[in-house]
């Protein structure tokens, strides 16, 4: 059976078609969440918060979206709320710091021979952007959507989703001249 | 020292695929002559690679969903059962569709037997509009005007508020219908009362009843969460 089948079933509380859904796009929701979070059990509380947010909306669903793009959307939304919820005074401070530092606190041994350094920093810097720079961030560089995609998914201007991205580079590229730094001056 | 390319974020566009062909030829031409963008894209390419060294996981640790699963559905457990899509309520419409037809055939009817009987060498009228007065007096020259954009816009404000799952609208978000059923208020009372003229108890009925919800309608309170599912639960009522 296909999503458009099986969507107004869950829709009406079929429990087993709601399960298919889940089992055939958790994959694709987990990704998201972890290349967000960088570590699986904000990932696997964020994934779920996306199944609980389908499931209600489910009847809200246009049938001539793309399931897919939908969840993409709710996915996205799913991580800028989760990095607010933490810290609603500044998505940048400590605590969102702390959100993401597993990832960086513990990359595994083959990584982190591979990249050194620079890369557990720019993975750290990654982590600690502002939600909404690192979620649009994220979508671009790793799950490759277009700016225009991002833009609708989240319900900004595209030109918006643009100067997110050009200060979430422009934020990794100071780290990385942070780091240089360091390195030439733990060299001399 | 900057470049406007730089400062409006055209390397990360470039590095992106994300410039227009004549936007992306003219950065490129522009890049022999500007250090700023060579070594922006130098540092883009320094994150990529150090990036790609970032794991990725599509599935929670060891592969084994088991867990996620269970804590979905143990989160499920504690959500009420999600909303079937609302059916359009066409009780109601068809109903006021149906009685609307019969009303305003009968005005016409009228409206014709009175002109034959002018043909046929009856009273003679000043002008078709006396004929319209004398075959339509106030009541029924109300009944005349409806038309289907009423019934149309009365359909916008059942249906819209219908669709809407109550326990995540808020009251901004039906704004549109509470709007439009105070425009359509009046209109309708006016066609309950050409009814009740006319002696048709059913059209009363239905148009008491549209009468009724698009009242409740437009005294929606913004302040008050529960409204909309009050709302639903009278559109369901007079179904």
């Amino acid at each position: 059976m296909d999503d458009a089948q099986l969507i107004p079933l869950a829709a009406r509380g079929d429990r087993a078609a709601f399960q298919t859904l889940v089992e055939r796009h958790r994959g694709l929701v987990y990704r998201v969440a972890y290349q967000y979070a960088g570590n699986h059990q904000d990932a696997e509380d964020i994934a779920q918060d996306v199944f609980l947010k389908v499931y209600r909306s489910l009847d809200r669903f246009r049938q001539d979206a793309q399931f897919t793009s939908w969840l993409y959307r709710i996915a996205m939304n799913a991580c800028v709320d989760r990095s607010r919820r933490r810290n609603p005074a500044d998505p940048n401070d400590e605590s969102d710091e702390l959100l993401l530092s597993t990832s960086s606190s513990d990359p595994d041994p083959e990584a982190r021979a591979w990249a050194g350094e620079i890369g557990e920093a720019v993975r750290a810097a990654v982590d600690r952007l502002p939600p909404r720079q690192r979620v649009i961030f994220v979508m671009r560089h790793f799950e490759e959507l277009k700016l225009i995609e991002i833009a609708q998914a989240l319900g900004l201007a595209e030109g918006t989703v643009k100067r997110q991205l050009h200060a979430a580079v422009h934020r990794l590229r100071q780290m990385l001249r942070d780091v240089r730094v360091t390195q030439e001056g733990g060299v001399a | 020292m900057s470049c406007a390319y730089h400062d409006r974020g055209s390397a990360e566009l470039y590095f992106y695929g994300e410039l227009d062909e004549p936007s992306r030829e003219a950065f490129v031409a522009h890049l022999d002559g500007c250090a700023i963008c060579r070594d922006a894209l130098a540092d883009l390419e320094t994150i990529r690679q150090a990036l790609a060294s970032r794991r990725e996981s599509a599935a929670p640790a060891g592969g084994n969903w088991d867990a996620f699963m269970r804590g979905l559905d143990a989160r499920l457990g504690e959500e009420p059962a999600p909303r079937a899509p609302r059916a359009w309520n066409w009780g109601l419409t068809l109903k006021i569709a149906a009685t609307v037809a019969i009303a305003t055939a009968g005005v016409l009817g009228g409206f014709q037997w009175q002109r034959a009987r002018i043909e046929r060498g009856g009273a003679p009228a000043a002008s078709l509009a006396a004929v319209a007065r004398e075959a339509s007096p106030t009541p029924f020259e109300a009944l005349t005007t409806v038309t289907d954009r009423h019934l149309e816009r009365s359909k916008l404000v059942l249906l819209g508020l219908s669709a809407k799952d109550p326990r995540v609208a808020r009251p901004s978000d039906w704004t549109y219908e509470r709007e439009l059923a105070s425009s359509l208020i009046a209109d309708t009372t006016q066609y309950r009362l050409a009814a009740a003229d006319q002696g048709r108890p059913d059209l009363v009925k239905v148009l008491g009843d549209l009468e009724t919800v698009l009242l409740q309608a437009s005294l929606g309170d913004d302040e008050d969460p529960r409204a909309l599912e009050r709302l639903q639960r009278l559109i369901a009522r007079r179904d």
